[in-house]
């Protein structure tokens, strides 16, 4: 009898059940785009890469190590003075951190850089973004001002102008005060929605270049909390150096060929774009974050301020000093790197063939000869017996195999020129190029060019009889012999 | 309640059977087809869609009748018929002539599509192009314009494009840029794609060509098409080629009541975590001319050795 009732009961339980859940899976649907509402950014548990070993490393680490060892090669006491673990920051501040950095940067769902300035130079440029110089030099008291929150910024601007001016210039002025125009919080939204949907699974939550995928390929997805990026086009110093939006954009459009970054080039211009600004919001999370913890070990924050207090000033000076590198990149007039000689480029006729042949064996030697550019000297054989070197970022890299024809800052003989005149950041490889002309030391634009060309004609066998450069492998060992 | 599964299935039949009826008016059926070959292929599909359509019917008929009779309100005892040779001859007979037919009937659209000797030769006419599928993109290499001119001159030289990439070879990721021919066999345009992989296993589907075909590591594969219609014209705004009616900036219609042919190229072969999202676009110029335009801009744009900003 109980067999029987029980084998009813399940039956009717199934012919009640099935259509119920059936109709309860087509109702639920798909799930909204954004972050859910409650989530916050994961405060930084992982080790600080405090600095560089001097030694190169041995091998790739092996797959799936990541993110557990850093400086895979190095023994654990060496491995100990490059990193820092934030997890023995005071307890108080590190608190204290992580809800100051809620307030200036929001929640995933909500991202936002509510952080407003002018400097001098900020000043000065308002004029050319149509804005009256009689409203520019009623704001000169702002300068050097900071603001933490939207509203703030509003009403100190407001109290110096008139009611008109203050409404009329609104938009444009709060545009301009931020760190970038493009980090407004619309923008930001979108850009965390599409980052969500395709950069997440590798670049992680933070942008700490810890997703899932991350252990599983090499090289690993960059961790933006550094501030660091490999592929600009701006001209600041080594170590300050930020890309102009355009490099980042480029980057999400191009995808980096050669790496696990494909290209997003069939996306919406503006959600490319609004990634860029999310890239740059995570950045400069990251980068504060860095910044704080970094200096409570270093004994470096203000002790005389309470703790939120000290945290913040902390926090606010580094974020207005990278803010200011970000939008110094993005000053085209100033800090674009523009060449100054134009290329020798292939041309149709023989003539300029020839020209530009003669120009990539100009090329070849720099690239051979110590003391010139020197290239051969990291990429040993052309790059196809590169050794491994760490980078900033504690992992470990090659100097490009350049045989293969693959260019991760990407083919463009003005990449290409970009890489050699300021380097890679955060890799071994530095800058070429004269800052200024007059410099003493570094290479000339047309030296670079000559560099570029043969770059461009070192992948193509066919093409090395008509340089001479017959048997690449024997010129680059008798190269070393020479140098050694 | 003895009549309940009958009843579900019943109705869950029927409701499957209106949902196929509706799918050509709700937009739900095949793609567009802009393929000389695709008009084949569909006829094809709608053949076999007829044949196992009509033995779906049938057997779900039947399989509901015997839910609704059988329903155990009945005493009697079922028998069984296992060893029925007579039975077991015909389902296995039926399907089997089935089975020939379709091979019979198919082979000539199979031939024409996949043989290679059936396919175009590299000469100055056929537009070539290789596809290099990666995890999680697809990158293009076209020859540039002197190299195409070269062909035209002298189509011996066409020869070694698979083999031999040139310094001024114009190489771009997920876009495939074709231009469109006539239907007839002579006023064809076609095209021959060099499909490799440098990783894993991927498949080239181009669901508007009708065209599909696995990319295998170590492999050239040869494959062809030809396109009937075009979906591509410059936005003389922002001097880029787009789809007509697609705005680039958004992503979105520009005109909302107009559609937006977007012709996807799309990986067929589940090659990773980012496999949905390895998708390409098919970019069908107008005719040569324009194709050229398009291909000076992208060596101009390859080229480039001024800084100028991006998009």
């Amino acid at each position: 009898v109980i067999a029987k009732l029980a084998c009813q009961f399940k039956s009717r339980a199934l012919g009640v059940g099935t259509p119920i859940l059936l109709i309860a899976v087509l109702a639920s649907g798909c799930e909204t785009d954004s972050y859910p509402e409650d989530l916050v950014y994961p405060p930084r548990t992982d080790q600080l890469v405090v600095d560089k070993p001097k030694q190169d490393a041995q091998r790739f680490d092996r797959p799936g190590d990541f993110p557990r060892v850093l400086f895979p090669d190095l023994e654990e006491s060496d491995r100990k003075k490059l990193l820092a673990d934030p997890g023995k920051m005071n307890t108080e501040l590190h608190g204290e951190l992580n809800k100051l950095l809620v307030d200036l940067f929001g929640k995933p769902a909500r991202p936002a850089v509510d952080f407003f300035f002018f400097r001098e130079k900020d000043l000065k440029d308002l004029e050319k973004h149509g804005i009256p110089a009689p409203v520019v030099s009623k704001l000169k008291p702002l300068k050097d001002q900071i603001f933490t929150a939207e509203k703030a910024f509003l009403d100190a601007a407001t109290k110096l102008l008139t009611e008109e001016e203050a409404r009329l210039h609104q938009t444009e002025l709060l545009a301009r005060a931020r760190v970038l125009p493009t980090l407004d919080r619309e923008t930001l939204r979108l850009g965390s929605t599409i980052y969500r949907h395709q950069c997440l699974h590798c670049h992680g939550l933070s942008g700490d270049g810890r997703g899932a995928t991350a252990p599983w390929v090499n090289p690993h997805p960059r961790d933006y909390r550094q501030g660091i990026f490999k592929f600009t086009s701006s001209k600041q110093e080594e170590g300050e150096r930020k890309p102009r939006k355009e490099d980042l954009v480029r980057t999400i459009t191009e995808g980096i060929e050669g790496t696990s970054m494909p290209s997003f080039r069939l996306l919406p211009d503006e959600q490319i774009g609004a990634l860029a600004s999310y890239v740059i919001h995570l950045s400069l999370r990251g980068e504060t974050e860095f910044a704080v913890i970094r200096g409570d070990f270093e004994g470096k924050l203000d002790d005389s301020l309470s703790p939120p207090e000290r945290v913040r000033s902390a926090a606010e000076e580094s974020l207005t000093n990278y803010a200011g590198r970000w939008r110094d990149a993005q000053d085209v007039d100033k800090n674009l790197i523009q060449p100054t000689r134009t290329r020798v480029e292939q041309g149709t006729t023989d003539k300029e063939r020839k020209a530009f042949l003669d120009s990539a064996v100009r090329g070849w030697d720099l690239f051979r000869k110590q003391g010139d550019a020197g290239c051969i000297s990291c990429h040993t054989d052309y790059g196809r017996q590169a050794a491994y070197k760490y980078d900033a970022w504690g992992t470990v890299v090659r100097p490009a195999d350049l045989t293969t024809g693959v260019f991760r800052g990407g083919r463009r003989p003005i990449d290409l020129f970009w890489r050699i005149h300021s380097g890679i950041n955060g890799t071994g490889m530095t800058a070429f190029g004269k800052k200024a002309p007059d410099q003493q030391g570094g290479m000339t634009d047309s030296q670079i060019w000559d560099i570029v060309n043969f770059l461009q004609v070192l992948p193509f066998p066919a093409m090395h009889g008509e340089i001479k450069l017959e048997n690449p492998e024997e010129t680059a060992a008798g190269e070393k012999a020479g140098a050694q | 309640v003895r009549k309940f599964w009958s009843i579900l299935f019943g109705v869950t039949m029927l409701g499957a059977f209106l949902l196929f009826a509706l799918a050509p008016a709700m937009g739900w059926s095949l793609p567009k087809n802009v393929a000389t070959f695709g008009g084949d292929v569909d006829n094809l599909y709608y053949l076999i869609l007829a044949i196992t359509g009509f033995f779906f019917v049938l057997t779900e008929a039947i399989l509901v009748y015997a839910l609704w009779r059988f329903d155990g309100s009945r005493e009697n005892k079922a028998h069984y018929i296992h060893g029925h040779h007579t039975l077991e001859v015909v389902w296995t007979l039926i399907p089997g002539v089935i089975l020939l037919v379709l091979a019979i009937v198919q082979i000539r659209v199979w031939a024409e599509i996949k043989f290679q000797k059936n396919m175009p030769k590299p000469d100055g006419k056929t537009q070539q192009i290789e596809v290099t599928a990666r995890q999680w993109e697809w990158r293009i290499r076209y020859p540039n314009r002197a190299r195409m001119e070269e062909w035209e001159k002298h189509p011996d030289t066409a020869l070694d494009f698979g083999k031999n990439p040139h310094i001024d070879d114009v190489l771009l990721a997920n876009e495939i840029h074709v231009w469109k021919g006539g239907s007839e066999p002579e006023q064809r345009h076609n095209v021959l794609v060099h499909l490799r992989t440098l990783d894993v296993i991927h498949s080239f589907f181009l669901p508007n060509l009708r065209l599909k075909q696995d990319a295998l590591p170590g492999k050239v594969i040869p494959v062809w098409f030809a396109v009937t219609e075009h979906n591509t014209e410059r936005d003389s705004k922002i001097g880029r080629w787009v789809e007509i009616n697609y705005d680039p900036a958004t992503g979105k219609a520009r005109d909302p009541s107009l559609p937006v042919p977007i012709w996807e190229l799309a990986c067929a072969e589940y090659c990773g975590t980012r496999h949905s999202m390895m998708r390409g676009r098919l970019f069908v110029h107008k005719d040569k001319d324009d194709f050229k335009e398009w291909l000076k801009w992208a060596e101009d744009e390859q080229n480039r050795s001024k800084a100028v900003a991006a998009r």
